[in-house]
């Protein structure tokens, strides 16, 4: 957030999604999305509502590797799914978040693998690594206009 | 569910694939590009490329060659080998590496492990460690097996993660190479140990020997020789998991 802020890319965003530009944001670019993380107790863009916290009930973190990405709304985004896309975080978002459109299981925790709220959008995993599932997600971003 | 990981690795001297036994007799083994772009193919779930020619020249060829494979292949890429200093980890993650691999530096000075993981984030962050067995301890040795260091693995392994290390990349010393199988026992006691993921290497001659060490519960396998060399595909290696009802991509 401080290079975000510093490069003066944080007002270039908020004043884009105030413009309904789709943003898509990847992995702790998700993360900037929401109102807080408790990854350095950071105040975030405010773009999506939720906080970002250190994920609980996994067996060994940082969640690492390829992983099941289940739908839970119907969204455009998400029409590919599901499907299985390569993960490297330990924070995350939890599954119960309104903006939540697909979700991921690690052990005992669910967490928030998609999220998408007006022409705001976040993969937690890295399309750009996950092969055909990936480039899926992001020929979808591409052909998005924002909408539902 | 997550799935456990094969990870083909391209050891790479002067801009070639290369193999040898525990680090000496260097065979040619092609162009690393060509070879990881191959095993992506095959189903590979990552790749390591591990750097083993010392200098800058070296190292500005590494950080180009990185840079081609980041763009063209679509599988996560960790980098290794002589990464000795905080902007080295930056250059290579710059270049388009997923994670970084921290070695002999480490164990040198382990404060370079949380400068790395706070600068960068634990995710990215790989200690590697080299473990020769001295009877029943192991001992972490430096400078790809020829420097002794006193540490004993398993301690130096916590410290690491103490440290911010987000994942273990540890190979048998006494296996590398060999392809007489991993050494089960020690990767045993880390998982004890430690709470990130580990990676096990050093020793795989089967598709059998990576799913005994899967089994353990370690997150990844990581192999050379038996890819090299054509002896078994990737998506050999994932049949034989599959059949053993592990998780696999």
């Amino acid at each position: 957030m401080r290079a975000l802020d510093s490069t003066g890319l944080a007002e270039a965003l908020r004043d884009s999604a105030r413009r309904h530009v789709p943003l898509l944001g990847v992995c702790v670019g998700l993360q900037v999305l929401f109102d807080h993380s408790d990854e350095d107790d950071c105040t975030c863009l405010g773009l999506l509502h939720g906080s970002v916290h250190r994920i609980q009930g996994a067996e060994r973190l940082p969640h690492l590797g390829w992983n099941d990405v289940e739908p839970l709304i119907e969204h455009l985004l998400t029409q590919d799914l599901p499907a299985i896309t390569y993960f490297a975080h330990s924070y995350a978002v939890t599954a119960d978040i309104p903006s939540a459109v697909a979700v991921t299981r690690i052990d005992q925790a669910t967490i928030a693998s998609v999220v998408a709220r007006g022409s705001i959008a976040g993969a937690q995993f890295h399309p750009e690594r996950s092969s055909e599932a990936g480039r899926q997600l992001l020929r979808r971003f591409l052909a998005w206009d924002g909408s539902h | 569910m997550l799935r456990r990981r094969i990870i083909p690795c391209l050891d790479v001297s002067g801009g070639r694939v290369v193999k040898g036994v525990e680090f000496v007799n260097l065979r040619d083994c092609g162009e690393p590009v060509d070879a990881a772009l191959r095993y992506a193919e095959q189903g590979a779930d990552e790749l390591c490329w591990l750097n083993i020619t010392a200098g800058d020249e070296a190292w500005d060829q590494l950080l180009t060659q990185v840079a081609d494979a980041g763009t063209r292949i679509d599988v996560p890429l960790t980098v290794g080998g002589g990464v000795s200093d905080e902007p080295h980890v930056r250059d290579l993650l710059g270049a388009g590496a997923d994670k970084v691999s921290i070695n002999s530096a480490a164990l040198d000075r382990p404060d370079l492990v949380a400068e790395c993981a706070e600068r960068h984030g634990s995710q990215c962050i790989v200690v590697a460690i080299d473990a020769r067995r001295t009877g029943d301890v192991w001992e972490a040795v430096a400078s790809g097996g020829r420097r002794a260091t006193g540490r004993n693995a398993v301690d130096w392994a916590r410290e690491a993660v103490e440290r911010g290390a987000g994942e273990l990349l540890v190979t048998s010393m006494d296996s590398d190479g060999t392809q007489r199988g991993y050494a089960l026992d020690l990767y045993e006691r880390l998982l004890a140990a430690v709470d990130v993921p580990i990676i096990a290497s050093g020793g795989a001659s089967s598709p059998a020997d990576i799913a005994d060490v899967l089994e353990l519960g370690v997150s990844a396998a990581l192999a050379a020789s038996i890819f090299h060399d054509g002896i078994h595909t990737v998506e050999e290696v994932k049949h034989t998991c599959r059949e053993r009802n592990l998780p696999m991509r």
